[in-house]
């Protein structure tokens, strides 16, 4: 059955290019640029996310060599250029020959970009199987960072993205030079449903008023996760391109970090009702998990700081094209000025985002605080059905001795009625042995009783001292 | 394009839809019908050729609070919000386990009476062939299966299965024509892949 039908192709040369922010800083620059070996000759390597757990061992086992990496250029502490190659194996495909360049800055801006090349007997590609390209570049761009990320980087993704990081959405940005059919009309792109489904597949959601033509021959189409140029005149747009893409990135994964701290505040609460509902027999399971939100909401407490410092670099870039005689071509097209308006509103909500982590972090102290409670009193029930067990085991001690010690057998005459020894058990032949006996007994158990009432450890009683 | 303004596909979707939703004819025990099957419902009609007009294609979908790449029918989805424009469905945006949100639609009045109208039977057996159990003509549940590798945190698949319980009873015919596993509709989250080869290409970051 063929489930694929393409109505747009897009033709001559096709980039692709994914880009995404990450909270990277100087450091996360300096420590990528470290690991890929910058400083030394030997440019040219595979990487692995694997750990050395033979450490005694001279050889190792790495499995599947997953990706094959050569820097092409960096800036120490500020940006790196490098060629990644995903093991085809590991993708189980025979027929991609895919090398994704690879740029990193140290603001945090990262893209991952692809040049198609013809397909001898095609037609140029078509917009349904390039969003199998962006599927598939999607999956592969992050196992390259994968690979690359230190524990730490890889754990503040996990917590961003909710453990499924390696699907994380990226801003997708294609350029082509021509479209075929060539369509008259751009917006004849959005009122032909054929053409429109193609297009969300490859974008997501369009709008009518989200498709211009910048020039004669060049036209845009904005969707909700990528734009999609088409022109020979593409390249004079790819200032407005870089800056619309990493605006583009940096909104996503703001909106990502609040679904996260909305996620965490879910979560916490239903810790909450389960300490007030279930009780302690799922105390153990709820503080584990009020732990790692408190670890999560500490890691994600950096985030807002390297969120702004990369926004204000970028509005002020902005700011600056606006200000030059010549602004870059698109700069004042519809398009552009909306997304920098919307980038502009997503400013505002850093703070916003400082103070619901702030807060999530105090109610997440306060959750705690309140299983601890039930938790100390449950053991304080505990311990108070301990205290009465240990009062009755020492009341009945020492009864228990003087019980035992009637029941031994020291006979004071033998058989024949001689007297054995005056010593043994003198009290079994006194006329007041046995009330004596139980007498003092009742007297250790009262004393007892007594010296316990006065030090409060009875059930209930408790004395204040004054 | 049929006289009630929708495709022939659109008119099956919908049908699928008020079968899920309507199922004994009374609107007033309707039940919800979640996206995300309507979604696994396109696929298999695409892939058995009951949904002539739809074509899929992976994008990012929703899913248990986190966005998955799945086998979707932007087509289909459109129709939906056509019928939910039109007041043919209604929807209603239910809370999950998952500390988010999903989307469930449900047939109107107005959308059974265009099914009774204009959905014809044979639209009727090309879509209860994918909608109910071939045994016991229960409707089908296309729940989740989640396997966890130490590659990646989970693989998800898509299994039929009867609403009385159990596994849906084998049509090979149709599970042929459909691609189907052993009850799974492995194609939902396993995207395929194209032939393609490129070269690097650099966009600088920096500011």
């Amino acid at each position: 059955m063929n489930d694929q039908k393409h109505f747009l192709y897009l033709q001559g040369t096709i980039n692709v290019v994914l880009t995404e922010w990450l909270p990277i800083g100087h450091e996360s620059i300096k420590f990528l640029q470290d690991k890929l070996e910058c400083a030394g000759p030997d440019r040219e390597f595979f990487i692995t996310g694997n750990i050395d757990r033979e450490r005694n061992s001279s050889t190792m086992k790495v499995g599947s060599t997953e990706v094959r990496l050569q820097v092409n250029d960096f800036t120490p502490m500020e940006n790196i250029r490098f060629t990644a190659e995903v093991n085809i194996e590991s993708t189980g495909a025979n027929v991609q020959e895919e090398k994704i360049g690879v740029c990193v800055n140290r603001l945090g801006g990262i893209s991952y970009g692809l040049s198609l090349k013809d397909r001898p007997g095609s037609s140029g590609y078509s917009v349904d199987e390039l969003a199998y390209v962006v599927a598939d570049l999607i999956e592969d761009s992050s196992i390259v960072m994968d690979t690359i990320f230190n524990s730490y980087q890889k754990r503040l993704l996990d917590i961003i993205y909710c453990n499924q990081s390696s699907e994380r959405d990226k801003f997708c940005i294609v350029t082509a030079e021509r479209l075929s059919p060539d369509v008259g009309n751009v917006q004849e792109l959005f009122d032909t449903p054929a053409y429109r489904s193609e297009l969300r597949q490859l974008l997501g959601a369009i709008s009518r008023d989200r498709m211009v033509q910048l020039d004669e021959q060049t036209v845009l189409v904005a969707g909700e996760s990528g734009i999609l140029m088409i022109g020979e005149n593409g390249r004079n747009y790819s200032e407005m391109l870089r800056l619309y893409g990493l605006m583009g990135c940096i909104v996503a994964l703001q909106n990502n970090i609040f679904s996260r701290i909305s996620w965490s505040w879910d979560l916490l609460y239903e810790q909450k009702r389960r300490v007030q509902e279930e009780g302690i027999e799922e105390i153990m399971d709820i503080q584990n998990t009020i732990c790692g939100l408190s670890a999560d909401q500490g890691l994600l407490m950096s985030v807002p700081m390297h969120l702004k410092r990369a926004m204000s670099k970028v509005s002020a870039c902005v700011h600056e094209m606006n200000n030059v005689p010549t602004a870059p071509p698109g700069s004042d097209s519809p398009l552009f000025r909306h997304a920098v308006d919307v980038f502009n509103l997503s400013r505002d909500r850093i703070d916003e985002a400082s103070d619901a982590l702030e807060t999530l972090g105090r109610e997440i102290q306060n959750i705690r605080s309140l299983a601890s409670t039930l938790s100390d009193k449950e053991t304080f029930s505990i311990n108070r059905a301990m205290n009465i067990l240990t009062v009755v085991s020492v009341i009945v001690l020492p009864l228990t001795l003087i019980t035992g010690i009637y029941g031994m057998n020291f006979y004071r005459k033998e058989p024949s009625g001689e007297t054995l020894s005056v010593w043994n058990m003198p009290e079994l032949y006194w006329k007041f042995g046995y009330p004596a006996t139980i007498g003092t007994m009742v007297l250790i158990a009262a004393t007892l009783l007594f010296v316990f009432w006065k030090k409060g450890l009875l059930l209930g009683a408790t004395r204040s001292k004054k | 394009m049929t006289e009630s303004g929708y495709s022939r596909d659109a008119l099956r979707l919908l049908y699928a839809i008020g079968a899920y939703s309507n199922p004994d004819g009374d609107l007033s025990n309707r039940v919800w019908l979640k996206m995300h099957s309507i979604c696994v419902v396109a696929l298999l009609g695409v892939k058995s050729g009951v949904f002539q007009g739809y074509d899929v294609a992976p994008a990012l979908f929703p899913f248990r609070g986190i966005k998955m790449f799945a086998m979707i029918s932007q087509e289909a989805i459109e129709d939906v919000q056509s019928f939910f424009r039109n007041k043919h469905v209604d929807k209603v945006l239910l809370n999950t386990w998952f500390y988010s949100t999903i989307t469930g639609v449900a047939v109107t009045a107005d959308g059974q009476n265009l099914i009774d109208e204009f959905v014809t039977e044979d639209d009727r057996l090309q879509i209860d062939r994918i909608i109910y159990c071939a045994k016991c003509r229960s409707p089908l549940d296309f729940a989740v299966e989640i396997q966890h590798t130490p590659r990646t945190h989970m693989v998800m698949n898509r299994v039929c299965r009867c609403q009385t319980g159990g596994r849906h009873i084998r049509d090979d015919e149709w599970f042929s024509a459909c691609g189907m596993a052993d009850n799974r509709v492995e194609d939902f989250f396993s995207i395929g892949e194209i032939e393609y080869r490129a070269e690097p290409f650099f966009m600088d970051t920096s500011l």
